[in-house]
């Protein structure tokens, strides 16, 4: 059984007569062949056709980016450079198109004709200019450097074509505020880089990235400077000063809301400046700041516990020497005073008897850790460093009262933002800071020693005696030091004066700081100088920085004084 | 040594070869191939063929109208572009006119304003005015009301007291007085009881004649003769 089933499934075999079928095959193979051959080459052009359209279609397909349909589509605006703002959104710094327009004289038919319609439509231009480089007949940039889009567009109805007319777009910085940041933003070249100021310093950041299309947010206000500015103009017109400069910062974080230095320039100009007085004299400006440095003295001795507030200094000499130099009071003071009158009365002999209590090393290592003498860490290169100097029995004594050191401004209000805050170490900064960001603070002074001199500071505004009762300005708590020093030129003391006046307010919980310094001012006995009591007197002949950069100060705090919404109805009775 | 006796034997028998069974039986092999179905293959070709075409019409027709969707992108993004462009400048202008020196300029150009700034102290509180005021108005209301008040009650209280002296003391009213009181008192009542007694008595014709006289006096100087008209 096994073996017929075997014989079933066997494959079987198929034996043709090979002689017949073999006539027959060659016959039909040979019609077939031809008919195989037209298909197959039918199939194989159509084959092809539909293979081409397909790799077009799927390249097309695949290709999204390119736009192969849109051939005058507009390119999207970006500006190479990101804005620069105040800390309010106001523009400081903007980048604008606007277009150069290169004229091929050679290829002008009637240059006659060409120059009526120039003339016509652009009377602004040099006609002469523009007829000049006509007659050279080489390739020239037509009047003003920089034409706008509609002056673009009123060149091309000139109808010159293309040959003739050659317009290049290119982005150009627009300052809106014109003078006012002149200090502080710095200029661009052509190739939108910055070359100062924070134009320069941030140059990466506001190098612009599509992606990253964010301003520059600035810690400045643009009221409060402009406000300023304007109270400094004033003041130079009455004070007759060469120069001024002013700076109001945060005085517990660092923030600065201003800083203004007169004289100052439009920075749309782009001019070319090596006058010496067009310094930022903030922050590049080194000088002799004189009396106040006082309230550092007081400061280190009482963070040193050598001294009270009310520790008296007896028998205070009317001058003393040191190095064959004479040093004397500015004025006739009491024989005896306490070391809050010596800040009150900014007695100099005072002063030195109390640095000499702190001892030099002591004194030496306060003074570094307000980092007075070193060059400051800002936001701008331009930075003036302070000049070296040897410490000594001398140097201790005249460093007191602000003689034979130096330092900027900038620094000085630092150094006042620290004493004044409680003690908090800040970095001033032109940046607007994220306030939820709490960042531990290191501690210069204890809160005591900047309570203790912050009620000094009010005295000196509020006392009979104190050298700043101009700035007494109602619902303001204004607490500060003045500082009148001489200049020194080329090393040689002269009779013009650096006054500084720098302040803290409210005094019970200090938020600001300002300092205002005239650069030269002379005496103004045409002005009438009003007395917080109302007194008024004229015929003053006294420049030094009670008459002068407080009163200057006064004005400006009574101006900003709104905008910074200072609520005193809780001011601290003990001020 | 192999042992030839061992595969004696082993291979098959060699057999005679059978034509008949060698000869092959055609029916058994008919119908055995497949049969070509020109049919099937013509549908299979044409699905493929319409597929391809219907599927490069179709691709057309999108790319088409994409095409078409992308100018309509392209155009939208172009006046996005314009418009942000003009944004950005009605932006920089808007802080050019409102920066704090052109206000300032144009306040001098255009108002005639001298402004100043107030000290502190010299800026009241309002609700602190309001109540001064609200105090001050209400004290003063009081106090008129008063003092016209006492002064009415002070008046009456004369009266009062004079009545209650010319009252208290009749005999002290002089003679002639009562005389032409009680005259006075006479005459009215007479004059009263005359005319509810005889009412007609009260015009009498040369009272009527002297009517009529003055009414043609007035119509003839043209003054109305109704009184009013």
């Amino acid at each position: 059984m096994k073996r017929k089933i075997k014989k079933t499934k066997q494959k079987s075999f198929f034996f043709e007569d090979y002689k017949e079928s073999k006539i027959i095959n060659e016959k039909n193979k040979e019609e077939i062949k031809i008919s195989l051959n037209r298909v197959t080459f039918l199939f194989f052009i159509f084959f092809s056709l539909i293979f081409v359209s397909s790799t077009k279609i799927i390249y097309l397909s695949l290709s999204p980016e390119k736009k192969l349909f849109t051939q005058h589509s507009q390119k999207n605006f970006t500006t190479s450079r990101s804005d620069i703002t105040d800390r309010n959104g106001a523009i400081l710094a903007r980048n604008i198109i606007v277009y150069r327009a290169g004229i091929r004289p050679q290829f002008i038919k009637n240059k006659e004709k060409f120059l009526i319609k120039i003339r016509l439509k652009f009377p602004e231009i040099d006609f002469k200019e523009v007829k000049n480089k006509l007659n050279k007949n080489k390739f020239f940039y037509l009047g003003k450097k920089r034409f706008s889009e509609e002056e673009k567009d009123k060149l091309w109805s000139l109808g010159l074509g293309n040959k003739v007319l050659n317009i290049e777009e290119q982005q150009y910085r627009l300052y809106p505020q014109k003078n006012l940041f002149s200090h502080v933003l710095g200029q661009t070249d052509e190739d939108n880089l910055g070359i100062s100021g924070i134009e320069k310093y941030y140059n990466n950041k506001l190098k612009n990235n599509e992606d990253d299309n964010f301003p520059l947010v600035m810690s400045l206000d643009t009221n409060l400077q402009y406000l300023i500015r304007e109270e400094l103009i004033q003041s130079q017109k009455i004070f007759k000063s060469i120069g001024s400069a002013a700076l109001l910062m945060d005085a517990n974080n660092g923030e600065i809301l201003s800083l203004v230095s007169l004289p100052d320039y439009d920075l749309n100009k782009r001019i070319s400046i090596t006058d010496h007085a067009y310094t930022n004299k903030i922050t590049k400006g080194v000088y002799e700041l004189g009396s106040v440095f006082k309230t550092f003295a007081l400061a280190a001795a009482l963070e040193n516990k050598v001294i009270q507030t009310n520790t008296i200094f007896k028998n205070l000499e009317d001058k003393v020497y040191c190095a064959g130099r004479e040093i004397r009071e500015h004025d006739k003071l009491p024989k005896n005073l306490s070391a809050e009158q010596i800040l009150i009365r900014s007695s100099n002999i005072g002063a030195i008897r109390v640095v000499q209590k702190v001892g030099l090393e002591k004194y030496k290592i306060f003074l570094n850790s307000l980092e007075l003498f070193k060059t400051i860490n800002f936001d701008i290169e331009e930075v003036g460093r302070p000049l070296d100097f040897k410490w000594g029995k001398c140097k201790l004594a005249t460093s007191s009262f602000g003689h034979g050191v130096t330092t900027t401004p900038l620094q000085l209000a630092k150094a006042y933002a620290m004493i004044g805050n409680g003690g908090d170490k800040i970095r001033p900064t032109l940046l607007k800071k994220n306030h939820y960001k709490k960042e531990k603070k290191e501690k210069i002074v204890s809160p005591e020693t900047s309570y203790k001199i912050n009620s000094m500071l009010r005295k000196v505004v509020v006392n009979k005696e104190g050298t700043a009762n101009f700035a007494n300005i109602d619902g303001y708590e204004i607490g500060g030091k003045t500082g009148t020093a001489l200049k020194s030129i080329d090393g040689i003391y002269s009779n013009k004066k650096i006054n500084t006046f720098i302040s803290l307010f409210p005094i019970s919980r200090p938020k600001y700081v300002l300092l205002v310094l005239l650069d030269e001012p002379k005496p103004a006995p045409n002005y009438v100088y009003e007395f917080p009591n109302g007194y008024k007197h004229k015929g003053e002949y006294r420049n030094t920085s009670g008459w002068n950069a407080v009163v200057v100060a006064g004005k400006i705090i009574e101006k900003i004084g709104p905008i910074l919404a200072i609520n005193n109805l809780q001011a601290s009775k003990n001020f | 040594m192999i042992n030839s006796e061992k595969w004696i034997g082993t291979l098959t028998n060699k057999k005679e070869f059978d034509q008949s069974k060698a000869t092959a039986d055609p029916q058994i092999w008919i119908n055995t191939l497949s049969k070509k179905d020109s049919r099937n293959t013509f549908s299979k070709y044409f699905f493929i063929t319409s597929f391809f075409v219907i599927g490069l019409v179709l691709v057309t027709i999108v790319k088409n109208e994409t095409r078409n969707l992308e100018k309509q992108l392209d155009n939208l993004k172009a006046s996005v572009s314009k418009l942000n462009l003009e944004i950005h400048y009605a932006v920089l202008d808007h802080e050019v006119i409102s920066s704090p020196e052109n206000i300032s300029n144009l306040k001098n150009k255009y108002l005639d304003l001298n402004l100043m700034a107030y000290k502190k102290s010299q800026i009241k509180n309002l609700e602190d005015i309001y109540k001064e005021k609200s105090i001050a108005t209400s004290n003063k209301d009081e106090k008129n009301l008063k003092a016209h008040l006492a002064k009415k009650i002070k008046e009456q209280k004369n009266k009062i007291k004079n009545l209650k002296e010319i009252y208290s003391k009749p005999e002290e009213i002089p003679k002639y007085v009562k005389k032409e009181v009680s005259k006075k008192i006479n005459i009215t009542k007479e004059n009263i009881e005359n005319t509810y007694s005889e009412p007609k008595k009260l015009i009498t014709s040369a009272k009527a004649q002297r009517w009529a006289a003055v009414q043609v006096i007035k119509a003839f100087l043209g003054i109305p003769v109704i009184p009013g008209k």
